[in-house]
């Protein structure tokens, strides 16, 4: 996978703040692209490169809390640093259990911005990453039969062979067939690794 | 004095004896006539009578032809002697009396009488009427035909006049005497004969007809508690034969009492003997009532003045002091002065420094009412006057002191202005996160652009955008510490220094700070103020209490959806109580309030907020009444509430 320029996505209502925040980001090396609300970032569109939202919790209209648990409902899994003027604790907690990179209260040392952007980021290839592998697996999914994506589901909850054709209603040796056709098609080398692929893939026995 | 009203009018006795002795002389004369023929000694005696002038006389002929007359006859009558006897007597006689001289005359002739005696009025040649009495004798002849007739005139017009005056003065003494109460009376001393006017009676309610007066039986008539008062002093007065007055109380028979007022002196003959006593008595009965009640109203006025608790005097109108009661003795007598001896000295020399000078002068000249409120160094003390013109043409004060008063009103002010400023600091304290915010934002920029000129040193080409960043950091520098400074403003104590303030700037000021609460809150605000509008006021006070407003319609819309939430704030000039006025409103589409709490809205503690104080609108309401403005609220139509505060506007302002 070649690696593409990341860009980071600043929401802030105070144009003042929002502008040298962009420079600073920008100074450090990043691509930038600003917004002064919530609803005016949803209105655009997010480049297909690994990306990180800066964004100030108290912002009229939507705030920053809001869109978060709006980009989360929608399976957007940007990661947020957050940013305000005044924090509190409940509102800091809120946001880090709801996935949020860091909690920056301004002002704040260039240091820990640009380490929390370069995590968001890092996190935002991973992201990338397993979405893409994820996708392959997914594909790999699609190709399998109905009926063998019935035995992958009790290959993988762990049920011997001789019960899952009883369960089938099948031959043992069926069952086998199955299985060795499935561990081809997922590129599967062991057990192990078809039960964590089942996994990502959310596939429940 | 005596009495003469009761007397017939009449001639006085000695002028009737001396006319009757005439007529009598006259008698002897005829008779000797008749018997001896003309004796010559009677006819000269008669006609020595008939010379001496002292009475009018005539001899006439039985056709009422005058023969003779003496001088005295043609003087009464006013004519020439010549003339008189070309005239009869009856053309000369007044016509009303006429008929009655008739009657006696032809009874003559009938030979019935030999004469007669009458009042009779005569027409003198210039016109005038003649009173006279006038006796008329016959002479006969032997045979007992008429000879001729002498008549006797007395001239009595002059007397009459007199009598008619006397009798007119006594009528119009008498009728004086009853308007005025007046009596008269009169004590002879050696006889002890009592004569008393017709007004005394009336005073003693007695009837002149069946009470005799008399000394000591009036004594009956004077009260009991006067009686040995006045025998003291009349006989004393007496016996020293000097004048007297006298003041008792008379009992009349009826039971009723009158107030006599009674003067007396003596009265000596020519030899200095005391004959009598006279004396005028008045009835005061009526004046003294009405002296009673001048005095008890006058009792009535001192009584209250003296039981009320202000300090009362009053002054003439050339500001002498004329009367201080006991409240106002006590303030002269604390400045140091005998109030006694302030009476009748003018106010101005006593007191060359008086606060309120200019208004005691205006109650005296333009005789309005003032009140007024001082602090009277001299006393130590702040005084209520209220100052009235009063009848006398000068005026009258009241005065009260109000130390007290007035230092718990500023007491109160003083806690007032400390709970507005706890309000105040109270209400910093719940807008802390909107205040850092607000500073935070500008030092969040000034870090960031200063980091990023950090970054930039040294690096080739990087000069504008050092340039940019610098920029920014003095504007945000700027910015953070034109926050600061309106938030110490409100943080700090109130100077209670009024100026003159643009109405948009305040509502500006208040929504830098309210700002960050009301975007929070999802709240937009609307404003519309005209950059004309002023309003004097002390600054703090005023955002303190638009603050409170605009903090309260946020919070009011909590509950309503997002999309409901607006503010509006509105300036627009108006009017209060009819004067212009400058009224600012502020408008929440919120839950309102019930009715039942619209009366309660600016109690203290009452709050409906579950952190609320409850002392933001009451403080808000004595702020904007210390501006002498109201602050009120109403319910909208279509819900929320708008609040208005009014002032009165500013006249020297364009």
């Amino acid at each position: 996978m070649i690696q593409v320029d990341p860009i980071v996505i600043v929401v802030d209502d105070d144009p003042s703040f929002l502008r040298s925040t962009e420079r600073l980001i920008r100074t450090a090396g990043f691509n930038v692209k600003t917004f002064t609300s919530a609803e005016k970032f949803l209105r655009g569109t997010l480049p297909d490169v690994p990306a990180c939202l800066v964004l100030d919790v108290r912002l009229p209209g939507w705030s920053g809390l809001d869109l978060q648990r709006q980009l989360a409902h929608v399976g957007l899994r940007v990661p947020i640093i957050f940013m305000t003027g005044h924090g509190d604790i409940p509102m800091s907690v809120q946001a880090m259990k709801a996935g949020a990179v860091e909690f920056l209260t301004k002002p704040f040392h260039k240091r820990d911005l640009l380490t929390a952007i370069e995590e968001a980021i890092e996190r935002a290839r991973v992201s990338r990453k397993e979405q893409a592998k994820l996708g392959e697996l997914r594909s790999r999914y699609q190709s399998l039969t109905r009926r063998q994506r019935e035995v992958m589901a009790h290959v993988v909850a762990g049920m011997p062979n001789k019960r899952i054709a009883s369960e089938l209603g099948t031959t043992e040796q069926t069952i086998k067939f199955h299985r060795g056709h499935i561990m081809q098609k997922m590129l599967a080398r062991s057990l192990a690794e078809l039960v964590r692929t089942a996994a990502a893939l959310g596939i429940d026995s | 004095m005596r009495d003469r009203s009761k007397k017939k009018i009449a001639v006085p006795k000695r002028v009737r004896r001396r006319l009757k002795a005439i007529s009598t002389q006259a008698n002897l004369i005829a008779r000797h006539r008749r018997r001896e023929q003309g004796p010559e000694k009677s006819e000269a005696r008669f006609r020595s009578y008939f010379e001496l002038g002292l009475i009018g006389m005539a001899m006439t002929s039985p056709t009422k032809g005058i023969v003779e007359v003496n001088d005295e006859l043609c003087r009464i009558l006013g004519y020439e002697r010549r003339e008189l006897l070309k005239k009869s007597w009856a053309e000369m006689t007044h016509p009303d009396d006429l008929a009655a001289d008739l009657a006696q005359f032809d009874r003559v002739i009938a030979g019935e009488i030999d004469g007669y005696t009458m009042d009779k009025r005569w027409i003198r040649k210039d016109g005038q009427i003649i009173d006279s009495i006038m006796a008329a004798r016959c002479l006969r002849r032997a045979d007992g035909s008429l000879d001729y007739f002498v008549g006797f005139v007395l001239d009595t017009t002059e007397r009459k006049r007199a009598e008619e005056k006397l009798r007119r003065s006594e009528i119009l003494l008498a009728e004086g005497q009853r308007l005025s109460h007046t009596a008269s009376w009169a004590w002879n001393v050696s006889t002890g004969e009592v004569y008393w006017s017709a007004e005394l009676f009336r005073i003693y309610g007695l009837d002149p007809k069946r009470v005799k007066p008399g000394y000591p039986s009036v004594l009956i008539y004077i009260h009991p508690e006067d009686r040995s008062r006045v025998q003291k002093t009349f006989e004393d007065a007496v016996r020293a034969q000097r004048e007297y007055e006298l003041a008792y109380r008379v009992v009349r028979p009826n039971g009723m009492i009158r107030h006599v007022s009674n003067v007396a002196q003596p009265v000596f003959d020519q030899a200095g003997i005391l004959t009598e006593y006279v004396g005028t008595a008045m009835d005061i009965t009526e004046r003294k009532e009405a002296e009673e009640a001048v005095r008890k109203a006058h009792e009535r006025v001192d009584l209250i003045l003296e039981s009320i608790s202000d300090q009362f005097l009053s002054l003439s109108k050339d500001w002498r002091f004329t009367y201080f009661n006991q409240h106002a003795a006590a303030q002269m007598r604390r400045l140091g002065k005998d109030p006694k001896r302030l009476i009748g000295k003018v106010l101005w020399e006593e007191f060359p420094e008086v606060p309120n000078e200019a208004n005691l002068r205006r109650v005296m000249s333009e005789r309005i009412a003032i009140s007024d409120e001082l602090y009277y160094a001299p006393l130590g003390e702040w005084l209520a006057n209220h100052m009235y013109p009063s009848e006398d043409g000068g005026l009258v004060t009241f005065q009260r002191y109000i130390t007290a008063r007035k230092r718990t009103e500023e007491k109160l002010k003083q806690t007032e202005a400390e709970l507005a400023h706890a309000q105040r600091v109270t209400t910093m304290g719940e807008m802390a996160a909107s205040i850092a915010h607000e500073i935070n934002q500008p030092l969040g920029a000034i870090v960031n652009n200063g980091n990023v000129c950090l970054q930039l040193v040294g690096v080739p080409n990087s000069e504008q955008k050092k340039r940019e960043a610098l920029l920014d950091i003095v504007h945000d520098a700027n910015r953070a510490s034109a926050i600061i400074a309106r938030i110490r403003g409100l943080t700090k104590r109130s100077t209670s220094e009024k100026t003159l303030l643009s109405v948009k700037e305040l509502i500006d000021d208040v929504l830098v700070m309210a700002n960050r609460a009301a975007t929070n809150a999802g709240v937009k605000v609307t404003t519309s103020v005209p950059d004309s509008l002023r309003v004097a006021g002390e600054r703090i006070q005023l955002q303190q209490m638009l603050l409170n407003l605009v903090m309260n319609a946020i919070e009011a819309m909590s509950n309503v959806e997002v999309a409901k939430r607006t503010m509006i704030i509105r300036g627009n000039p108006g009017e209060l109580e009819k004067n212009p006025a400058v009224i600012v409103s502020v408008r929440d589409n919120g839950l309102g309030f019930s009715s039942e709490n619209a009366n309660r809205l600016f109690e203290p503690f009452f709050t409906t907020k579950p952190n609320g104080m409850g002392m933001g609108l009451g403080i808000s309401r004595s702020i904007v009444e210390s501006h002498g403005g109201r602050l009120w609220a109403k319910r909208n139509a279509r819900g929320g509430a708008t609040f208005y505060c009014a002032w009165p506007a500013e006249k020297n302002v364009a």
